[in-house]
């Protein structure tokens, strides 16, 4: 290697001003004359020595690269025929190897020698040489060179997460260079220098572009942040596909639990826009599902009860969205390991958190402000989980009035250790409402109805090969109370379960259940409704009609009630065209008014009768989507449902009432058909029929005659006392009902592109009534949902939600429910944006309920209108 | 069951309703502000991961168009702003002004044209009372950052009782069916109901950023109400409530502003 010096500028130098190199000559006493004399006697003039050809030292071969810039300093004796005669070293010894290719190199520079006058002279002069770190060569793999080098780290905006795959090209004019990110987001391109512009390309990000400056022989490290083209971290996962064993259930995950439009991004609600499910009011999130009483049907969560589903006056789900991960809907012909219900069941299955997995989520809209954490525990393989919600709900109604306040708050913790199939969980949730009231103008607000409940669950899940086993022990405290004067209700509960599940073969699994549940309840002073609950019940607490007194609703108090069931199934797929699914439960309850005992024997039925696309080896790989389209399954199923007596609606501490008014009971059958499409479209076409045999406490408030004049108010009775005597009497009199239609779902359900459905349900649902069939307060002939969330560029997603459901009966002169309210429609929309910062993604929303504020008449002749609009943003870090 | 009637104090109502939007807009703010320092300390407990190799900070990309041109590519287009409109009624309809929200969500399909829904709630004064509420479909030409456009779509009222004098108090308990009064009458004294809606819009949007501007506009529109007010009776024969009815014509100019979102 060879490095070039650049001593001219100093041997000159050196020649013109120092004396003493003028003053030396080798081999020769005479003195020359300094160059004063010269100058002031105008004798000969000294002409230095000029380098003859470049004064090059060759790199010493031994030497390796240094790291830093070697000064070599030598003295130089040039003779009279121009020859270097001898090198001496001036500077430190210190670099053995440099130095002696110095005095080497040096004793070969040949120079026009110094002359005095004509007469050439022997001179010294110094020389240094400078040895520079040298430029990396930069070689790829064919052995191409280059002088410059990029390297990096991609990584996705907002998520952080690493980018593979992607294609990195640094271009400079019409030279291009490309390398591939590997698995860790790496990349490293072996480019030129000078200004280059960096792109990268992926088909899941955006463009990106960047330039960078480079020097000779640089490596530059860098991390670029990629945007991606759509995050969606509520993508619907499918992971294999799980075996259908029901004929009748719906489940919904990501996007479609957590945004469609006037759900307010509470997954419970978006059950509302199934088959089969209606409301009294739609604004108020009480299902009537099959035309059974809304106390019917079961709210839980991971298949336990809970007291408050929903926070009060169409308020937002107790738990937090975060916490749900899927949600299964039943109208009917729910499995043995579901009881205690005749109508349908609403299970959210909550997930546990992933090992490692971090999140925080602050949610703040119009109505209510939340936060989530998630975060591992340090040196444990523990999860936490932590949300909170506050509701003000009565800011807003204070626009309106001064004279009502309505504020809620709710809390979720959970521990999650182990793994998925082996592992526990921890977990304590609760809520507060309350709503409070002016008694007069001059007045403060007084507590006039608040609940409360609170719950503490302990879940271990074990799998060993072919055999599982979930046990639970669910306890808590339920707490309504009607203001300080008026008294309270409260429960305790504590509530075990086990579910055991053994694989015998491919074709044969069994299933074996227990849960049980111990509840104390306990009555305050004061009354409920008007009545003297407390001293009804001392008086009598078996014939609660003795203690009636006008006008009151008076109902006996059950104090502690037993509850034990088991259950036992199986699952028998004696050939993969066939699924037979048999399974009985038997549950026992007892209180100090009755014991009650129930069998139910329930059997579903699945036939496929097309089979759906596959792929044959060799063949081209079918998408996900495309797999399975075409295939056809029959289904049907019958079973017998019994639930103890409950109050019309859910209420904490009042949800379930004496034994001694009777278990009812159902017998529900239904038959239908599945067909797969492709493209994530499917149709599920079912009909049913529910005898319910029989009904108590059931929803109905409808007059059974009405005034013929027009002067009176509108659905006012012939006479008001007798109507409250007939409700009464329809709530605590034993009642058959019917209820019998045919449910559409078409349904498209995609990762990440347009989803949706719609359901269709034509029904009649009907009471029996002094020897005829009348219809129910909530029959609605035909309802219809229809539901589309379409996900746009730059993070936009938009979704609509349009419902049309008849009017409910109301009684004319022609008798009881012979006429009909106006049928009512609504449409909703939501809007869905996501900001993507350098770590964390930011959504805002705006979720619009009724957004033509078409009105609903809830009563003849008495609209009700409204339009709920809700900005909301929610953080995820 | 009662009909909750909305109790509306115009004044204090208005300005309640905007003080709300007003704080929660600047909640988004704090927010975002002090979500930005939290991200980094998130960050920075979670960075005890990466690998010491790792580059120390990451740079985002170019911007690849300018802030004008990302606005005139296809894609969604969301609005939200305030809104104030001047309304002339033909008799029998009152005159008076309507203040409250505009939301808009479109669609931009090419550079020059555009489909548009708007959505406006807003409460009524001087004449007028109660919730005005429209909703809108409009076609737009797109010009050098303006807009013009025609739309068509359905307006709505939802009065108070007695936000003017009933003309006919004894009419509402004498009238066995519904009835629709002439045109010659004076206005009911609460109007609720819907009717057909025509407006011709002009707007300009300014890009402040490539997916963030502002926009202002003005529009002109017609309606024709359908309004109905109730007599608390049904008929009982078929359970349908009975309503004394009057078409309101009437034409209207407002001025609206606020925050696009792209």
């Amino acid at each position: 290697m060879a490095m070039r010096a650049a001593p001219a500028l100093l041997l000159t130098l050196w020649c013109i001003i120092s004396p003493r190199a003028f003053a030396q000559v080798q081999g020769d006493d005479q003195v020359q004359p300094s160059i004063e004399e010269s100058i002031v006697t105008e004798e000969p003039t000294l002409t230095p020595p000029s380098p003859l050809g470049e004064l090059v030292i060759e790199y010493p071969q031994d030497a390796p690269p240094p790291n830093e810039p070697i000064s070599v300093e030598v003295m130089l004796t040039i003779g009279i025929t121009g020859e270097v005669t001898e090198v001496e070293l001036t500077s430190a010894p210190r670099w053995p190897l440099f130095e002696r290719a110095v005095i080497t190199g040096a004793k070969m520079f040949r120079f026009q020698p110094a002359t005095w006058g004509a007469d050439p002279i022997v001179v010294k002069v110094p020389f240094a040489q400078v040895f520079e770190p040298p430029t990396p060569v930069i070689e790829d793999q064919t052995g191409q060179r280059f002088s410059a080098m990029i390297r990096g780290v991609l990584k996705e905006k907002g998520t952080r997460a690493k980018i593979a795959g992607a294609t990195v090209m640094v271009s400079q004019g019409e030279l291009h260079y490309t390398a591939q990110s590997d698995e860790e987001g790496r990349f490293e391109v072996p480019c030129v220098h000078g200004e280059v512009i960096v792109e990268v390309f992926s088909s899941a990000h955006r463009g990106f572009r960047h330039r960078e400056n480079l020097e000779e022989g640089d490596e530059l490290t860098v991390g670029y942040l990629v945007r991606r083209k759509r995050y969606d971290p509520e993508s619907v996962v499918v992971i294999g596909k799980r075996q259908r064993t029901e004929v009748s259930r719906v489940t919904l995950k990501g996007k479609e639990i957590k945004q469609v439009p006037g759900t307010f991004g509470d997954p419970f609600r978006v059950v509302q826009t199934l088959p089969g499910v209606t409301t009294p009011i739609s604004i108020l999130p009480i299902p009537v599902v099959r035309g059974s009483s809304p106390s019917s049907t079961g709210f839980l969560l991971d298949k336990v009860r809970v007291p408050l589903l929903f926070h009060l006056l169409g308020g937002p789900s107790v738990i937090h969205p975060e916490f749900i991960e899927e949600i299964h809907f039943y109208p009917g012909g729910f499995p043995p390991h579901y009881g205690g219900y005749t109508g349908g069941i609403i299970d959210g299955e909550t997930r546990s958190a992933r090992r490692g997995e971090r999140l925080i989520d602050i949610d703040l809209n119009l109505l209510q402000s939340g936060l989530l954490i998630r975060t591992p525990i340090p040196h444990t393989d523990v999860t936490f989980t932590g949300a909170g919600r506050i509701g003000y709900p009565g800011e807003l109604i204070s626009l309106l009035t001064d004279d009502f306040n309505l504020e809620y708050w709710d809390y979720q913790t959970r521990l999650d250790g182990g793994t998925p199939r082996n592992g526990w969980t921890l977990s304590a949730l609760g809520a507060r409402d309350q709503i409070q009231s002016r008694p007069a103008p001059d007045e403060p607000l007084e507590t006039t109805l608040r609940y409360e409940f609170h719950r503490v669950d302990i879940k271990h899940r074990y799998g060993s090969g072919a055999f599982s086993l979930k046990s639970q022990v669910a306890t808590g405290q339920d707490l309504t109370s009607f203001g300080e004067e008026n008294g309270s209700i409260k429960l305790w509960y504590i509530s075990p379960r086990a579910d055991a599940e053994y694989r015998f073969n491919n074709a044969w699994t069994g299933l074996l259940g227990v849960d049980g549940s111990f509840r104390s309840t306990e009555l305050d002073q004061g009354s409920v409704a008007g009545g003297d609950m407390a001293e009804a019940n001392e008086d009598s607490m078996v014939d609660d009609s003795e203690s009636e007194s006008e006008g009151d609703l008076t109902l006996s108090e059950p104090g502690d009630i037993t509850q034990a069931a088991i259950y036992a199934a199986t699952r028998w797929t004696p050939h993969e065209d066939w699924l037979i699914y048999p399974g009985v439960r038997a549950d026992w309850r007892r209180d100090q008014t009755a014991t009650q005992v129930n069998l139910d024997p329930r059997l579903t039925l699945r036939y496929r009768l097309r089979e759906g696309l596959s792929e044959e080896p060799g063949e081209v790989e079918l998408t996900p989507e495309q797999r399975g389209s075409g295939e056809v399954w029959l289904k049907g199923g019958i079973g017998r449902y019994h639930q103890p007596p409950r109050f019309l609606l859910p209420i904490p501490g009042l949800d379930q009432l004496a034994l001694e008014y009777g278990l009812l009971s159902s017998t529900q059958s239904t038959v239908g058909a599945e067909v797969r499409f492709s493209e994530g479209f499917s149709l599920d076409v079912q009909g049913y029929y529910n005898d319910m045999d029989p009904v108590i406490f059931d929803l109905s408030f409808n007059a059974s005659s009405i005034n013929a004049a027009p002067t009176i108010a509108p659905g006012e009775a012939a006479d008001p006392d007798e109507l409250v005597a007939e409700i009464e009497d329809r709530l605590f009199s034993p009642q058959r009902g019917r209820a019998y239609g045919v449910e559409v779902l078409l349904r498209r359900q995609s990762q990440s592109g347009v989803y949706g459905w719609l359901s269709y349900t034509l029904s009649r649902s009907e009471r029996e009534r002094e020897g005829e069939w009348v219809l129910f307060d909530f029959d609605r002939p035909h309802i219809l949902n229809a539901v589309l969330g379409v996900p746009l560029d730059n993070q936009w997603d938009i979704g609509a939600r349009f419902q049309y459901q008849s009017g409910a009966p109301a009684t004319t002169t022609y008798g009881f429910n012979q006429g009909r309210k106006s049928p009512y429609m609504r449409l909703d929309l939501r809007i869905d944006k996501r900001v993507v910062w350098r770590s964390w993604l930011l959504d805002y929303y705006i979720d619009v309920q009724n957004v033509l504020i078409t009105p609903e008449e809830v009563a003849p002749g008495q609209f009700f209108r409204y339009v709920l609009p809700t900005v909301g943003l929610r953080a995820k870090l | 069951m009662q009909s909750p009637h909305i109790k509306a104090q115009n004044v204090s109502m208005r300005t309640r309703f905007c003080l709300s939007v007003c704080l929660s807009v600047c909640l988004s703010v704090c927010l975002s502000v002090s979500l930005s320092v939290c991200s980094h300390l998130v960050y920075a407990q979670g960075s005890e991961d990466v690998k010491a190799a790792e580059p120390q900070t990451f740079v985002e990309s170019e911007q690849l168009l300018s802030d004008r041109e990302s606005w005139e590519l296809s894609g969604l287009r969301v609005d939200l702003g305030s809104y104030q409109e001047f309304i002339t009624g033909r008799s029998p309809a009152p005159s008076g002004s309507i203040k409250g929200v505009h939301i808009g969500v479109g669609a931009r399909l090419d550079e020059e044209w555009s489909l548009s829904g708007a959505l406006r709630y807003g409460v009524g004064s001087e004449g007028l009372g109660g919730l005005n509420f429209s909703g809108m479909v409009s076609g737009m030409y797109h010009r050098y950052g303006f807009g013009l456009g025609l739309g068509l779509g359905v307006i709505g009222v939802e009065e108070q009782p007695d936000t003017r004098p009933d003309p006919s108090p004894e009419l509402a308990n004498e009238i066995v069916a519904s009835y629709t009064l002439p045109e010659s009458s004076l206005p009911l004294s609460r109007c609720v109901g819907f009717g057909p809606l025509a407006a011709l819009t002009a707007l300009y949007r300014l890009p402040i950023t490539s997916i963030f501007g502002l926009k202002i506009g003005a529009q002109v529109n017609l309606a024709r109400l359908t309004c109905e007010q109730s007599t608390d009776r049904v008929e009982p024969d078929t359970a349908q409530g009975i309503v004394i009815r009057q078409y309101w014509d009437r034409w209207g100019w407002s001025l609206f502003g606020g925050l696009s979102w792209r």
